[in-house]
């Protein structure tokens, strides 16, 4: 059976600095796959180039048997691939609720025409849209339900703003889910939740998931598969317990002061 | 302390000094002076002069309170009254920067560098002309320079006091109070306006003898609207719930077939009008029935039938502002369902009134109507736009012509603020070339329109050429749209100002010149009618204008909130992300200016049927600036904002016409304090005002988690 995502010796190129290079990925459709590696290893790279925020220099992205290379990002997550950022990015200025529906925005239709005079097809669609929102909210349970679907996204709390950002994400009805860090500037206790609501994204909900995080209890939480990168290339793969501890992995965490330095030197 | 707030007064004094002498030497004042507020009492420009040191009072006072109560104290203290020393203090330093501006202007001839500095300055800062003698007389240290120098500081102190104590008072109170002063300085300066409107037999002219007098207020005038203010802005948070109360006992008491017969009556006297005004005569019918009973009101019923019959029996001899004899049936049905309605209302009011004092001698709390709230609601909504409507209908008719053109103008801009808004409140565009939009609008109207043989030659009606209009303008949007679909913010507003620029230097150009006329223009642009209908004169534009400011709110409302509105809103944010969130940003771009621009093209349209004749130079950056401006000032996004801004922006100024020298220095000050004081516009649309009250806190939050959460990932991860 052909992968979900495959990746086929993706370049990136920054002005001379390879930062996702030659780098061959796969991941089947109802995995969860975790992409570990330093920081500046190349693994944002690697998602912006999928979600086409950046061109590829050379190689090949497939998806459900697309080319993804060369469309735009709106074509790519109507195929059916979504996102959230390391840094988060909401759409500040609109309610909870609106930017949770702005990622079913490529899953409708309606445009200026339907908007004015609303006929039953708009009416039907808008409500389709909002109950779908409504119910990728619902999988937060109260901490992004119920009266506070209306208010901006700026008044949340930042776990909350990456609770939406994952629910933004999951609106757009996606297979496939790239999560930039989840956990990061989370405390203890809402790492653990990031780490069980991943599974409960797979379980309940069906979604495949490829997440970047460098908090390893996660990681061993909720991988099936450990892909480790460095310098843009992978340079592990296997387990948790494999890449752990891998030679090259440790490696790349513990001399990356060094090498690093030797590079730029050079 | 106290030293340090005797700096602060002396200080804001200086601001205020400052203030004052710009205000001199630009020439406000002087201009200012010959038109009165307070007819004989006091001008315009010394309104100004004694406000400027009314406020430096009243800001220092602000800010003593800010000096004693840092951020973030948890236990508020409260200015002292003997703090308003300070605002004194200010007043007195505002007041000697003016002695010294009269000394300089006393000593050195500087109106070679400063033509504003005329004797007629000087006399008028010596408090000798502008203001009554008697307040002069208050204060009497002779006559003279010095004399006259030691009034100004004296006055600016007091005011400075006085601006002190007001920001002393509770809130409500200095509320009403600020309201009311303000109040008097707007219907000061409206009185021209509302001379035209109200100064004419009927009812309205003793209403307007009441208030006014020459050309400002009279002195009880401005009594009746300080205390009517005051008294009003105190009441006003009760006034809704009354509001409430009397509709809930209207649907509750009064029979249905009253409440209907009482609307429809209503509804055709109205419409009536309307027919009258807009297909058989020019002139508007007049409010009231033309009863002499109503005026002095002895209402019975002889008077009634009298009316009545009078009515009916028209042809009557025309007299002015009556209802002329061209259509005896028509004023005769008019007539008639006034009286009619008239009646109702009298009877409806009786029986509420007999049910009234039944309830409350009754003292059976429980008894009082209380339908359910959805009904209620209804009712209420009902009511609102019923009322709403009729007011809309009936402006044109009572304020009378000049007003109507105002309104007109106002009108205009709504609608080409409404589209802007899309643009630039919805989508996030920066677009200062909007001006090119309304101009294509408008041209392409006259010339598809014109009946001068030299351009043009489709010579269609204006509602033949509208849908040719709006689609040309709808295209002109997209070209507009492609070029700059990879630009934002600074860049977009540039070369977006360049295509506005282009538009017009187009239009003026030789080449195009057979086409569209170069400089002298296209003339002979019909005008608009419907059916036997002339669209001619700001009365009945008016009318035509609203339906488009309806339409345009319309239709911007429901994309506001829509799939497409969220896409636009998404892009406005984050357009990366919107893309990536699925949102094909490149279409809904040149989607946005494509709706803009079709939006624009109806304000330009009717533009160019309004005059009949359009030139390049009607068509400058100036349009762009305003539109741009009256969103701002309204609140970006806000779709009431808009009619406010437009109000603001282009309806007071038109009304101050003979002050238009000063029309960009006021746009200017009123952005600038806009920026400072208010930045998310006067009715703000709902997210704005969330933001910028919510945002700090949360920052706060944010950093505070971040740190800690930075600080738990590094003890387990080390
Ligand atoms: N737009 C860009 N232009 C130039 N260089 C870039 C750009 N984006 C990333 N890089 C470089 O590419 C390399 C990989 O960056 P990337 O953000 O993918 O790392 P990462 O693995 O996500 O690191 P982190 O764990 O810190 O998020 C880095 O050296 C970075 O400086
Ligand atoms: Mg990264």
């Amino acid at each position: 059976m052909p992968h979900l995502l495959e990746s086929r010796r993706l370049l990136k190129d920054f002005g001379g600095l390879n930062a996702v290079d030659h780098l061959d990925f796969h991941i089947d459709e109802g995995e969860i796959v975790s992409l570990i590696g330093p920081n500046g290893a190349g693994k944002t790279t690697f998602f912006n180039l999928i979600t086409g925020f950046y061109p590829a220099d050379d190689g090949k992205v497939l998806f459900d048997g697309h080319n993804l290379l060369g469309l735009s990002p709106y074509q790519i997550t109507e195929l059916g691939i979504a996102r959230t950022f390391q840094t988060v990015r909401l759409f500040q200025e609109m309610t909870i609720l609106e930017n949770v529906m702005v990622g079913q925005h490529c899953r409708g239709r309606s445009g200026v025409l339907g908007a004015v005079f609303r006929p039953p097809r708009y009416r039907a669609e808008e409500a389709r849209i909002r109950k779908k929102a409504e119910e990728q909210l619902a999988f937060f349970g109260s901490r992004l339900g119920g009266y506070r679907l209306d208010q901006m996204a700026n008044s949340l709390s930042y776990a909350n703003r990456r609770r939406l950002e994952i629910a933004r994400a999951m609106g757009t009805e996606a297979k496939l889910i790239l999560m930039d860090e989840p956990s990061a500037g989370m405390n203890p206790k809402e790492t653990e939740e990031i780490a069980s609501l991943i599974g409960k994204l797979r379980d309940e909900r069906g979604f495949t998931i490829l997440v970047i995080e460098h908090d390893m209890k996660v990681v061993k939480g909720v991988s099936d598969r450990v892909v480790a990168m460095d310098y843009g290339h992978k340079i592990a793969e296997g387990t948790y317990e494999n890449v752990a501890n891998d030679e090259h992995v440790i490696e790349a965490y513990l001399g990356r002061k060094a090498t690093r330095e030797d590079q730029d030197a050079s | 302390m106290t030293n340090s707030k005797l700096k602060l007064g002396i200080r804001m004094g200086a601001y205020g000094g400052v203030a004052t002498i710009y205000l001199c030497l630009v020439g406000i004042i002087e201009t200012f002076s010959d038109r009165d507020i307070i007819t004989g009492i006091i001008s315009l420009g010394h309104t100004l002069l004694f406000l400027t040191a009314l406020v430096t009072g009243y800001l220092n006072m602000q800010q003593v309170d800010k000096l004693i109560n840092p951020a973030h104290q948890v236990v508020e203290k409260a200015p002292k009254p003997k703090d308003t020393i300070h605002s004194a203090v200010a007043g007195i330093i505002t007041g000697i920067s003016l002695v010294i501006l009269v000394l300089v202007l006393d000593r050195f001839n500087i109106r070679d560098m400063l033509v504003n500095a005329s004797p007629k300055l000087f006399e008028l800062l010596l408090l000798e002309k502008g203001v009554t003698p008697t307040m002069v007389s208050l204060l009497p240290f002779g006559q003279g320079l010095a004399a006259g120098m030691l009034r100004l500081v004296v006055f600016s102190t007091v005011l400075g006091l006085v601006g002190g104590t007001l920001y002393l008072l509770p809130p409500t109170r200095r509320r009403s109070i600020m309201l009311g002063i303000a109040m008097v300085v707007l219907l000061g300066l409206l009185s021209d306006l509302m001379r035209i409107a109200l100064n004419k037999p009927g009812w309205s002219e003793g209403f307007y003898k009441l208030i006014y007098t020459g050309r400002g207020l009279s002195s009880q005038g401005a009594v009746i609207t300080l205390v009517a203010t005051a008294a009003i802005t105190s009441a006003w948070r009760y006034i809704p719930d009354s509001y409430t109360r009397v509709i809930s006992v209207i649907t509750a008491w009064l029979p249905t077939w009253i409440r209907i017969t009482l609307a429809s009556l209503l509804s055709v006297s109205l419409l009536l009008r309307l027919a009258w005004f807009l297909g058989i005569e020019n002139v508007y019918p007049p409010i009231l029935p033309d009863c002499p009973g109503l005026i002095t009101s002895n209402i019975s019923l002889t008077n009634c039938t009298e009316w009545i019959s009078q009515g009916l029996s028209a042809p009557q001899e025309s007299t002015e502002g009556g209802l002329a004899s061209s259509a005896p049936a028509v004023s005769a049905a008019i007539t008639l369902a006034d009286s009619l309605m008239l009646l109702g209302i009298a009877a409806s009011i009786f029986l509420l009134l007999v049910r009234t004092v039944q309830m409350s001698m009754s003292s059976d709390i429980q008894k009082w109507p209380a339908p359910p709230l959805q009904k209620l609601e209804r009712a209420q909504r009902l009511v609102t736009l019923y009322l709403g409507v009729a007011a809309l209908l009936f402006i044109p008719g009572v304020v009378g012509v000049y007003p109507s053109e105002v309104l007109v103008m106002v009108g205009l801009y709504v609608v080409m603020g409404l589209g802007l808004n899309i643009v630039v409140g919805m989508a996030g565009l920066l677009d200062l070339g909007y001006v090119a939009f309304f101009a294509v609008g408008a041209y392409s109207m006259a010339v598809l329109t014109t009946v001068d043989a030299s351009v043009g030659g489709a010579q269609l009606s204006f509602w033949g050429a509208l849908p040719l209009v709006v689609v040309i303008t709808g295209i002109a949007g997209l070209l507009v749209g492609a070029p700059v679909l990879r630009m934002r913010g600074d860049y977009l507003a540039i070369v977006t100002l360049g295509f506005g620029e282009i538009a017009r230097f187009l239009a003026l150009s030789d080449w195009f010149k057979p086409a569209l006329g170069g400089a002298q223009g296209i003339i002979k642009i019909p005008d608009i009618h419907i059916g036997g209908v002339e669209f001619v004169g700001p009365q009945k534009l008016y009318y035509l204008i609203l339906v488009s400011c309806l339409i345009a709110y319309f239709i911007t409302a429901r994309l506001k909130d829509s799939r497409v509105g969220r896409a636009w809103g998404a892009m406005r944010e984050d357009e990366q992300v919107a893309d990536v969130m699925g949102v094909n940003t490149t279409a809904y771009k040149l989607l946005a200016f494509a709706m803009g621009a079709l939006i624009a093209s109806v304000s330009g349209a009717i533009f160019a049927a309004k005059l009949g004749t359009i030139y390049p130079h009607s068509f400058n950056v100036q349009v762009s600036i305003t539109a741009l401006g009256l969103l701002i000032v309204g609140g970006i996004g806000s779709l009431p904002g808009v009619v406010v801004g437009a109000f603001a922006l282009v309806g007071l100024p038109e009304l101050l016409r003979e002050f238009s020298e000063y029309r960009m220095l006021f746009y200017g000050a009123a952005m600038v304090i806009m920026m400072l004081v208010r930045p998310q516009g006067l009715l703000p649309s709902a997210r704005r005002g969330h933001k910028l009250q919510g945002n700090e806190r949360d920052q706060d939050d944010w950093m505070r988690i971040a740190a800690e959460s930075e600080a738990a990932g590094s003890e387990s991860s080390g």
